[in-house]
């Protein structure tokens, strides 16, 4: 008897706490439904004045970035992705999810450089960190691992593969309402990308992929306004957002520059040494921060 | 007695999760999303964005930024069926709050899909496209709330072999 009463009032207590959370407009009895109605516009017009404004924003794939880089020249150079042993000293969240971003863009770089052997190594290291933080849905089903296995040497079918993974993350990640960490997931790659970009460019490479580098600056932008969109931020991610504005800077007066010789086109623009050095240098130390925890 | 509120607390959270209901209800894009997609072939797809639109009381423009690369050519997909009353797309090459820009694509959600794909050979320049809706003004009959639907826009990029196969428009079966 006893366990029936508490039962019941468990329930009677949900049931109260769920209907006084959801049913805004039954406050107060002998309310006519005029009246009610009239309240919710007004609460909703004061709403309006605050503007329930979803933003969205635009930020490529991590193998459309590297795909862009490799058709310009850049090299593979063994060594200069994360080494996959690194996955095991991420502690926090927010650290794991840069770096499963790190890891995408490693993984795009291989799999477009056709490096099959280790391809598989990363794509273990991007799932088992998707089951970190929280996307490990993504790579459930088995015919996506067993496909990449299938496919090892055949590079078409492994981009074409990684196509399909950055298509139901992006499902995933809408359906889930977890933009927030797309987006960091994104900063993760976008410095990755960078980073791959100035370390493997030689003399040959050197003009093509500055301008190519300098390109980069209208996805950072979108990037840091995706960050700040953000109002719950860790200090780890608000301390990243700080770098990456710092570096939308220096990038607004390249085009400042690239503007006053009136070049139209980022292909047609010749960083400086200087800046170039200042932008390496600035990647590299970004970069640094991210993956070593 | 332990059993009793373990259980309740599961059930509780489980009310909670449906109650909760967010923003898929307004927005149920799986089987338009297999459309949009098959609409980018043969380009690659590199992105989707589904841009959640709510209607207000007053008119208003919502924005959106493509970064482009230089030498890639894209196609937009835009798929406007999960809105429940028209609105207006135009594409520019410079944000809103530019001194000049030019229109360079228009279209009405009435068309329910439509690609755009911008000509890169003629605007070396152009490293930004600025999407653009236009959100009319609406108040339903009995002044209640707000409605809301959502625009799927998927993006691809061509691949290198692209000219050995002519003019971009490939099969995307069934």
């Amino acid at each position: 008897m006893k366990k029936i009463i508490a039962s019941g009032l468990i329930l009677s207590s949900m049931a109260l706490f769920i209907s006084c959370g959801s049913d805004e407009n039954s406050e107060g009895s002998g309310q006519s439904d005029a009246e009610a109605v009239q309240e919710e516009m007004l609460n909703e017009m004061a709403e309006e004045g605050d503007g329930e404004m979803i933003e969205s924003f635009y930020l490529p794939s991590a193998l459309q970035i590297g795909s862009i880089f490799q058709q310009s020249g850049l090299n593979y150079i063994p060594g200069l992705t994360n080494l996959v042993e690194n996955k095991d000293k991420y502690e926090t969240k927010t650290s794991r999810i840069l770096n499963f971003g790190v890891y995408s863009a490693d993984l795009a770089y291989i799999v477009l450089n056709g490096q099959s052997q280790d391809a598989t190594n990363y794509l273990k290291v991007v799932s088992d960190l998707s089951n970190d933080i929280g996307f490990g849905a993504i790579f459930e089903s088995k015919d996506i691992m067993e496909r990449f296995e299938k496919n090892l040497g055949n590079r078409d079918s492994i981009v074409n593969i990684m196509i399909d993974i950055q298509a139901r993350t992006d499902m995933f990640v809408d359906d889930n309402n977890l933009q927030d960490i797309t987006y960091i997931i994104f900063a993760g790659a976008w410095v990755e990308g960078m980073y791959l970009g100035v370390k493997a460019s030689d003399d040959k490479t050197g003009h093509v992929i500055s301008g190519r580098l300098v390109e980069q600056m209208t996805i950072l932008d979108n990037l840091v306004k995706a960050l700040r969109s953000n109002k719950n931020q860790t200090s780890e991610v608000a301390a990243l957002t700080k770098e990456l504005t710092k570096l939308d800077k220096f990038f607004n007066k390249l085009e400042e520059n690239k503007n006053s010789q009136n070049i139209a086109s980022f292909k047609d623009y010749k960083v400086s040494p200087e800046h170039l050095s200042e932008l390496s240098k600035t990647i590299l130390e970004l970069r640094a921060s991210i993956v070593n925890g | 007695m332990k059993k009793i509120i373990v259980a309740s607390i599961f059930l509780f959270v489980g009310i909670l999760v449906v109650h909760g209901q967010n923003t898929t209800s307004y927005c149920p894009k799986s089987d338009v999303v297999v459309k949009v997609r098959k609409a980018l072939v043969p380009y690659k797809y590199t992105n989707m964005v589904v841009n959640r639109i709510v209607y207000k009381r007053s008119n208003y423009i919502k924005e959106i930024s493509i970064p482009l690369f230089y030498d890639a050519n894209y196609r937009l997909v835009f798929n406007t069926e999960l809105l429940p009353e028209d609105i207006k797309i135009k594409i520019f090459d410079a944000p809103q709050d530019a001194k000049k820009r030019n229109e360079i694509g228009s279209f009405e959600s009435s068309e329910r899909q439509f690609t755009f794909e911008p000509d890169m050979e003629n605007n070396k320049g152009l490293y930004e496209l600025y999407v653009n809706f236009y959100i009319p003004a609406y108040i339903a009959d009995d002044g209640s709330s707000f409605i809301k639907g959502c625009v799927i826009l998927m993006s691809g990029y061509e691949d290198e072999v692209s000219e050995e196969f002519g003019s971009g428009d490939g099969s995307a079966g069934e």
